[in-house]
């Protein structure tokens, strides 16, 4: 399976332009609860599949263009779903209807799981939809989850998504939103306990001024792997999409980031910006990073920016001079950066759990 | 109505004339063993050198086209002509020597003048050969060695030529690197002694005249402990229907507490097809500057790479890429540290305009023996209209966490605002828009030595037109 590739290639000896799964494990539907989903029925369906070229980056774009929610992940999730039999998940949040849902996984030892989501925010609604993500230290599982989201006129959605996963776990998450005009997510990914991790989210701005907000803050340690994927992909005219990604990388491990903003002809006036702000803090880590910006139309704002590395020395050198030692400084900053993120969660219960987790 | 500032295409003229080839020597186009046998009797290869040219056929032919970068379908290798050189030629060091249309060539492209003025020494390269070669008497009573490659290659720098050639750029880099190993020809040869300082710049200038040929030519030069040279690099060709080829290779050297500059004012035809590879080894101390323009070529794939060995070495690429009709320029560089407390400055500009198309790609590695390395990436693009296309395609690789690493990169339109700011201050609209955009590349062209800053600014003549409605 192929997955998480980047909008435009480069050098192959980067080995940074997608993944390849070797071995994927026969899926079962995942067991998860769903909570707080006052008169949110659910109606389940039959993952359908999509038949697009995992590396065909055109066939992608022409499809997003036309209303096929394309995830960051890519379309061989979507076939596997689709032949594992995975059930579709379908929700709609309405003005007759709650507007929180929160899905709740544990993958347990040895379960290889999966799940698919497609969340209808009707015109003009708002929504909230949290997913939390754990399990054991000990387990060892496959889970993958895929989210699509299909956002009306006007619809705004608060998408949260926390994780704390031990290090036997392989995890696919993806992620796909389809927006039209004056939609608005905000995205907020929180990422305590790695284990092995495949994160992909694409925004498909389609609709006029759409937007996607994304913060993102990422621990990454012992020999964890994470590897993302974020494209926003701009069509619409007037859209906006910011990308916010904090990190921290310790002991021996491995992250790549791919952040793509893809400003498509037409989409006169829209903006996009994406930061990454890595802080390594042993030698054994691998960092990659991979910023693109692809511009096929003129009247636009795009820009992007990467700091990597340690501490600034002036910033060093001050705190030291406060009498803190250089390790808890860097403890101390690593643990700020994640909170900072989880800081910005709005659901008190949700906030306060996972704050005392980074705690 | 809004009406779109007009900027106009690179003037040409200057570059486009053409000679009849109707007298050179032409082996056959294609590529095939027998074809590389013969340029290797042509240029009375030593043995070492076929083996590595057969060795490199095979390379090549087993290694496929590059999938990642612009198209290259127009470009037939059974339609390239591989070897050229002129009729009778012979690589002479007086301009009186050479033939009289090769010498009105570079007579119109000012080469003979910049010598008389600006320069230390002088190559120039007509197809396939070194048609002249010279260097100033003090440069070369100081120890400098300026010649083509060939000669070196049989006289008393042999062993160092064998040492050096494609070493730091194998055959097995990648296609083109293979097929350069394969079928090149012409180029300088360059060796700084220590300590010499050469106070004026050395200049190599290339020629592509026949239509349908590929130009080869290796450049290699060799600055050792405490030396310091500028190197200017020029190329041109007269535009053709049939595609051309340019898979030149630069293989650069530079000793400890060295320092090298290396510009290139590239503006092949339009028919071009760019596929370049540059590449410096900078040790202890040492320091590798590049300033690059990049106007011509249908193609270019052109990314001069930095390996920082040694403790303390560093690198600065300045660049600037100006891409207009029928041209996708995919330009860039990268930057691999190998030693500590290396460091790496990248600074780029593109320009888009008319359906060009632009990417700017790097790749910065910071290996784990790199301690305390620093990097800072800047890029920033510009499209003067909605036909072109501009991509920015930035890699990293950290491997250490005593790294610094900034990169940013920033890409749009003329904003009105600034135009406005600037019209508020008494210039009219279109000497608004002229001074954002030679602001705009002005940090490549404050770079360059003043001769080339203008050629550069001649490359780049733009007109403004229209207002805003």
């Amino acid at each position: 399976m192929y997955i998480n590739h980047l909008p435009a290639e480069t050098w192959n000896y980067l080995k940074m332009n997608g993944t390849e799964i070797l071995t994927v494990p026969k899926l079962t539907n995942a067991s998860f609860t769903v909570s707080r989903a006052n008169n949110i029925e659910c109606e389940l369906g039959q993952h359908k599949g999509l038949n697009i070229d995992a590396r065909d980056n055109q066939a992608m774009r022409l499809a997003a263009k036309n209303g096929v929610n394309v995830t960051g992940v890519g379309p061989d999730l979507d076939k596997l779903l689709c032949e594992n039999n995975i059930s579709l998940n379908q929700y709609e949040i309405n003005e007759n209807t709650g507007n929180t849902l929160l899905f709740s996984f544990k993958a347990v030892d040895k379960s290889n799981w999966a799940s698919a989501f497609e969340i209808t925010v009707k015109k003009g609604c708002k929504a909230k939809v949290i997913e939390e993500f754990e399990s054991s230290e000990e387990a060892k599982a496959f889970l993958a989850v895929q989210t699509k989201f299909i956002l009306e006129e006007g619809a705004s959605l608060e998408f949260i998504q926390l994780q704390r996963l031990g290090a036997g776990v392989t995890f696919i998450n993806d992620i796909g939103t389809m927006q039209a005009e004056k939609s608005v997510v905000n995205l907020q990914e929180v990422i305590l306990k790695t284990a092995k991790t495949y994160l992909g989210s694409r925004a498909n701005l389609v609709g006029d001024a759409a937007e996607f907000h994304a913060e993102v803050g990422y621990l990454v340690d012992n020999k964890d792997r994470l590897d993302m994927n974020f494209v926003a992909f701009q069509t619409g005219k007037k859209t906006d999409s910011t990308l916010n990604v904090k990190g921290i990388l310790r002991d021996e491990a491995f992250k790549i980031f791919r952040g793509t903003i893809d400003f498509i002809k037409g989409c006169v006036a829209s903006k996009g910006q994406e930061l990454e702000d890595v802080l390594l803090l042993d030698d054994g880590v691998i960092n990659q990073t991979i910023p693109l910006i692809l511009c096929d139309e003129e009247d636009v704002e795009g820009d992007h920016g990467a700091t990597i590395g340690q501490l600034d020395e002036e910033e060093l050198f001050y705190l030291k001079s406060r009498g803190i030692k250089e390790e808890d400084i860097y403890e101390m900053l690593a643990k700020a950066r994640l909170e900072s993120v989880v800081a910005k969660i709005s659901d008190e219960e949700i906030k306060t759990k996972w704050l005392s987790f980074i705690e | 109505m809004k009406e779109k500032t007009y900027v106009e295409d690179i003037d040409r003229s200057l570059y486009d004339f053409r000679n009849e080839d109707k007298d050179a020597f032409r082996l056959d186009g294609g590529l095939s063993e027998e074809i590389v046998r013969q340029i290797s009797k042509e240029k009375n290869d030593p043995e070492w050198m076929l083996d590595l040219r057969l060795k490199s056929l095979k390379i090549f032919n087993d290694t496929p086209f590059p999938q990642w970068g612009p198209a290259i379908d127009g470009l037939n290798m059974d339609n390239i002509v591989t070897y050229v050189r002129p009729k009778d030629n012979k690589m002479m060091a007086d301009w009186k020597d050479v033939p009289t249309e090769i010498k009105d060539t570079f007579e119109k492209l000012g080469i003979p003048q910049a010598e008389r003025e600006s320069l230390a020494g002088v190559g120039a390269q007509y197809d396939s050969e070194l048609v002249y070669h010279n260097i100033k008497k003090e440069v070369a009573e100081a120890g400098v060695i300026y010649t083509d490659l060939e000669s070196a290659m049989h006289g008393e720098y042999a062993d160092m030529i064998k040492e050096h050639f494609m070493k730091l750029v194998p055959p097995t880099d990648h296609k083109f690197a293979a097929l350069h190993g394969a079928v090149w020809s012409g180029g300088s040869f360059v060796y700084v002694p220590k300590g010499v300082k050469v106070e004026i710049p050395l200049q190599s200038y290339f020629r592509l005249n026949a239509p349908g040929a590929g130009q080869f030519e290796h450049t290699l030069i060799i600055v050792d402990e405490g030396a310091d040279l500028h190197f200017i690099e020029g190329c041109s060709a007269p535009k053709y229907n049939v595609a051309n080829l340019h898979a030149g290779c630069v293989e650069l050297f530079v000793g400890k507490n060295a320092k090298l500059r290396y510009s290139t004012i590239e503006n092949w035809s339009k028919n071009m097809y760019n596929l370049n590879t540059k590449r410096a080894l900078v040790q202890d101390g040492g320091t590798i500057q590049w300033i690059s323009g990049s106007f011509g070529s249908h193609v270019s794939y052109l990314y001069p790479t930095s390996v920082l060995q040694g403790d303390g070495a560093s690198s600065e690429f300045t660049g600037v890429t100006f891409s207009g009709a029928g041209q996708d320029l995919d330009t860039g560089c990268k930057v691999i540290h190998n030693g500590p407390n290396t460091k790496s400055y990248v600074n780029t500009r593109s320009i888009s305009k008319s359906g060009g198309g632009n990417t700017f790609r790097s790749s910065v590695n910071i290996n784990p023996k790199a301690k305390n390395a620093k990097s800072s990436i800047s890029c920033a693009s510009l499209m003067l209209d909605s036909e072109s296309r501009s991509d920015t395609i930035p890699a990293m690789d950290i491997r250490t966490k005593d790294a610094d690493v900034g990169h940013e990169a920033k890409i749009g339109s003329i904003s009105d605002d600034t135009v406005f700011y600037l019209m508020s201050r008494g210039l009219s609209e279109e000497d608004a828009r002229a001074l954002i955009v030679s602001g705009f590349a002005d940090n490549v062209s404050k770079e360059l030595p003043l001769e080339y800053a203008v050629e550069m600014n001649n490359l780049i003549r733009l007109e403004m037109i229209g207002t805003i409605g």
